[in-house]
């Protein structure tokens, strides 16, 4: 009888919920207050049965969140992405272990409008606690998680319908309630868009933000999505950084396209594309609507 | 010469069991910062039976030749080579 296995793969979802594990014992140590968020941290009723997920995420309370980067660096994690390169929203850092794979540690969740460290009180203030891989890890109350879920799916043109239409029907007795969960974080935009509410995507029609979510949901392309965060953005100074950080290189992203430290040529080769691209831009926005 | 310590999984422990190619199910475990460790076999029972509370090594022993329908002198080493690495990798504490 052999008691060590020889080399064998571990399945990505046991990766996954032990990775999730892994960080709860390392913000307990540190005394880092963290919610285990979507995936295999949420209620098993919210999602089909055999949906996998490919990474661990959690929201951290914001003034903590790179203490949370720097502990899970310093347990074998590194850095892959930035809070300030992750996405347009800046709201993540994804980090990668070369074991248990990915854990994108949000400081702030999409969609929420609401001050970030307002958002994470109100779901910490209801959080329950699941055993995953042997660790109690904190997590949304049922109802939070079900709006995160659903704003989540609303800029997830892959699954973002099914998962929505899955967790109405698990949660079809509270609707109202998550409704109501929607408007106290501020939510009203996705939350309508992902769940259909009429009532809803009438209030929120005129919002900045509404072409931004459109966009997000449909999978609009690189284009449409640039147009609707300047037409999100709220003062003239923002729509000024959004136009220039459009031609500004993400070094992380270009290392994660390449697979490699990027050179000084593929800088060059990148910025001369994204001017060509802001080029195409300004052309094609001079000619929209003439024939 | 069986101990009498006991041994129990470590409270920052995690750990999951998996289906492989292997007729046997296996177990994945780690704590922060540790190499992770899959035990499979006797090495699977011997964690199932540090799940339960703290054990002795003659307890983890009795348990399995039950459960293997083996003789207790037949895995008495393998036990005790198991805990003794679990116990050096950090992922078993005595108690």
């Amino acid at each position: 009888m052999t008691n060590q296995a020889p080399t064998v793969e571990i399945p990505q979802a046991t990766r996954v919920r032990i990775a999730h594990a892994l960080v709860a014992a390392i913000a307990r140590e540190n005394h880092i207050d963290v919610l285990h968020v979507k995936g295999y941290a949420a209620p098993d009723d919210l999602y089909h049965e055999g949906r996998l997920s490919t990474d661990a995420d959690v929201l951290v309370r914001p003034h903590q969140a790179n203490a949370l980067v720097q502990c899970l660096r310093g347990n074998g994690w590194r850095t892959v992405t930035s809070f300030e390169s992750g996405s347009i929203f800046k709201h993540a850092a994804a980090l990668w272990h070369d074991t248990w794979g990915y854990v994108d540690v949000h400081r702030s969740f999409p969609g929420f409008t609401i001050e970030p460290t307002q958002a994470f009180d109100l779901l910490w203030r209801q959080h329950n606690q699941k055993l995953i891989a042997n660790q109690l890890c904190k997590v949304p109350s049922r109802l939070d998680h079900a709006l995160i879920i659903a704003i989540h799916a609303s800029r997830d043109p892959a699954r973002g319908d099914s998962d929505t239409k899955f967790v109405l029907n698990a949660i079809s007795d509270e609707k109202q309630e998550l409704r109501k969960r929607a408007i106290l974080f501020g939510a009203m935009t996705p939350y309508a868009i992902a769940t259909n509410d009429e009532l809803g995507l009438a209030e929120v029609q005129q919002h900045p933000d509404f072409r931004l979510w459109k966009s997000l949901a449909s999978g609009g392309d690189r284009l449409e999505l640039f147009r609707a965060r300047i037409h999100a953005a709220t003062s003239p100074q923002e729509k000024v950084k959004i136009a220039l950080g459009s031609l500004l290189i993400n070094k992380d992203h270009l290392q994660m396209r390449l697979d490699r430290k990027p050179s000084i040529t593929d800088y060059l080769n990148e910025f001369r594309a994204r001017a060509a691209y802001a080029f195409s831009m300004f052309t094609q926005r001079k000619t929209d609507g003439k024939p | 010469m069986m101990t009498t310590i006991r041994y129990k999984i470590m409270p920052d422990c995690a750990f999951e069991y998996f289906k492989s190619e292997t007729p046997t199910a296996l177990v994945v475990c780690a704590t922060p910062g540790s190499r992770a460790m899959v035990l499979s076999s006797t090495g699977t029972l011997i964690w199932d039976a540090l799940t339960r509370e703290f054990q002795t090594e003659s307890d983890i022993v009795i348990a399995i030749s039950e459960q293997a329908g083996v003789s207790p002198d037949v895995i008495s080493d393998d036990v005790r080579e198991t805990l003794t690495s679990l116990h050096e990798s950090g992922l078993i504490e005595q108690g």
